[in-house]
């Protein structure tokens, strides 16, 4: 969960393997910090948002995306997952391959070949005969599709909204 | 969700993330959540797509080896094995997933395997920092603000000089020679375009629209250097280095991640021993351990007065030599100002 948490603040996968292990350091080392009568998730969420933005910060790169209500909206999501205590990833992850299999055909494939196959978004346009624009844009409907079943099953947070 | 944030939203998780910063939407309100959602999908995502290879593990591996060298899997096991003696953790790690499993045998490593903090390897360190920075080159630094203090956060208003200085100090260029020598640039994108600086005879200052002060007080102009308010001696690398090893408990991670060239960084971290030690409660130094030149330093949670940032970051862009002649205001002062002594 914390790759998925790091990843959704815009984390590249050549940062993350660095960013995964100075998180975890760091939660080491404060350990002393952390009152553990309270959940352990925001806590650790907390010490990552603040080296994720550093890092962004860095390297000049900070997502315009990643305002400070939008990294709150973002924990909130992930404590409400959390909140879900008896859940072990594989029964989150069930839920989310069930909204995956929810899905259109043609967006089921794009979205298992650019997260299950893990390929870029050039490639995965290439290979369904596809400008990068329109695959983008195909993406992006198929994750709001995933925003909308998951929210239906309570494993986010969020009215249902119904658009296309 | 208005069409351009779509847009930023679909650049910044399929796209090349290099172009997905200097991008300025306004964020409506309505679109946050949305967003949010979106990039909470994304993660998962990734995380689900990761699941079954084998990265994670390795993940858990490096952390483990970062922290002790302890990082072999059979060691973790045997370490997961012993989890029972420390019972005070054993409720939240029945609480949390497959994150907490991670974070519980780390901490059951630390406890069990790993001394607190290898001190004399932290102050050693230290040691090889000071010497190194007596032989130094000229350092350049760009200071980023990481944090700032809400208004509601300050104990007392800020004054306009204060304000002046939370403005500006963001984004500003300082290079260093030795313990006294500096030239300090405020960003021009503030509009304010202070200089400030220091040759080791006199101390200056101006802006775009002002005379030079000039000072034979060598200190006369360090107020614009961020953690000067709280005595930090940024300038002298050597005092403060001193300072943080006699004020902070220091830990030392050796080897911690690459630098922008290749070389190995270390990471020294410093917790303020009491509240009697000025300065910030929180430093990280991540340093080459062989040349002994510091390249980022964070300087976090500073004390609140006068208006400061709660946090920066000093990052190393250069260790060029500069001209002598660039440490004096004349070098600068490409107007021929009026000259006020002060």
């Amino acid at each position: 969960m914390l790759t998925a948490y790091l990843s959704s603040l815009l984390v590249d996968k050549n940062s993350m393997d660095d960013l995964f292990q100075e998180v975890m350091i760091v939660a080491w080392r404060r350990l002393d910090d952390c009152d553990l009568s309270k959940p352990f998730g925001p806590w650790l969420r907390g010490i990552a948002s603040r080296l994720v933005m550093a890092e962004h910060r860095r390297r000049k790169l900070t997502p315009s995306l990643l305002s400070d209500d939008v990294r709150v909206a973002i924990s909130e999501q992930f404590g409400k997952i959390d909140s879900k205590a008896s859940d072990t990833w594989q029964d989150r992850s069930a839920v989310l391959r069930e909204c995956i299999d929810a899905l259109p055909d043609d967006r089921k494939k794009i979205i298992l070949q650019r997260y299950l196959e893990d390929q870029s978004a050039q490639d995965v346009a290439t290979k369904n005969d596809l400008t990068i624009e329109a695959c983008k844009k195909r993406l992006q409907r198929a994750r709001s599709r995933l925003v909308q079943c998951l929210q239906t099953r309570g494993l986010l947070l969020g009215e249902v909204l119904s658009h296309e | 969700m208005s069409e351009p944030i779509e847009n930023l939203l679909s650049e910044a998780m399929d796209g090349d993330p290099r172009d997905s910063s200097e991008q300025d939407e306004f964020l409506d309100p309505a679109d946050l959540n949305q967003v949010a959602n979106g990039l909470v999908v994304h993660g998962l995502l990734l995380e689900w797509g990761e699941r079954g290879s084998d990265q994670s593990e390795r993940r858990i591996d490096r952390v483990m080896e970062s922290i002790g060298g302890v990082g072999s899997k059979r060691n973790r096991r045997r370490s997961e094995s012993r989890s029972g003696a420390s019972s005070g953790k054993r409720s939240y790690i029945k609480v949390v997933s497959s994150l907490l499993a991670v974070a519980a045998v780390l901490s059951v490593i630390a406890f069990l395997a790993i001394p607190k903090s290898d001190l004399l390897a932290a102050t050693e360190s230290i040691e090889t920092i000071i010497s190194a920075s007596l032989n130094s080159t000229d350092r350049t630094y760009r200071i980023h603000v990481v944090e700032e203090y809400s208004p509601a956060q300050l104990t007392e208003p800020m004054t306009s000089d204060a304000r002046r200085k939370k403005e500006t100090v963001d984004n500003a260029t300082l290079v260093v020679r030795g313990s006294e020598k500096f030239v300090l640039m405020h960003a021009p994108i503030s509009g304010d375009g202070r200089v400030a600086g220091c040759d080791g005879e006199q101390s200056w200052s101006f802006r775009n629209d002002s005379p030079v002060h000039v000072s034979s007080d060598l200190e006369k102009f360090r107020n614009s250097l961020p953690g000067s308010q709280h005595d930090l001696p940024l300038l002298d690398i050597q005092k403060h280095l001193t300072q943080i090893k006699d004020g902070y408990r220091i830990n030392l991670i050796r080897g911690f991640k690459r630098g922008r060239n290749g070389e190995t960084l270390s990471r020294l971290t410093g917790v303020k021993k009491s509240k009697e030690v000025r300065g910030p409660k929180e430093i990280e130094i991540w340093f080459d351990e062989n040349a002994g030149s510091i390249h980022w330093m964070m300087l976090e949670k500073l004390p609140r007065g006068q208006g400061g940032p709660k946090s920066i970051l000093l990052e190393l862009v250069g260790q060029s030599a500069v001209a002598d002649a660039f440490f004096s205001f004349r070098f600068h002062d490409d107007l021929d100002r009026r000259i006020v002594n002060e």
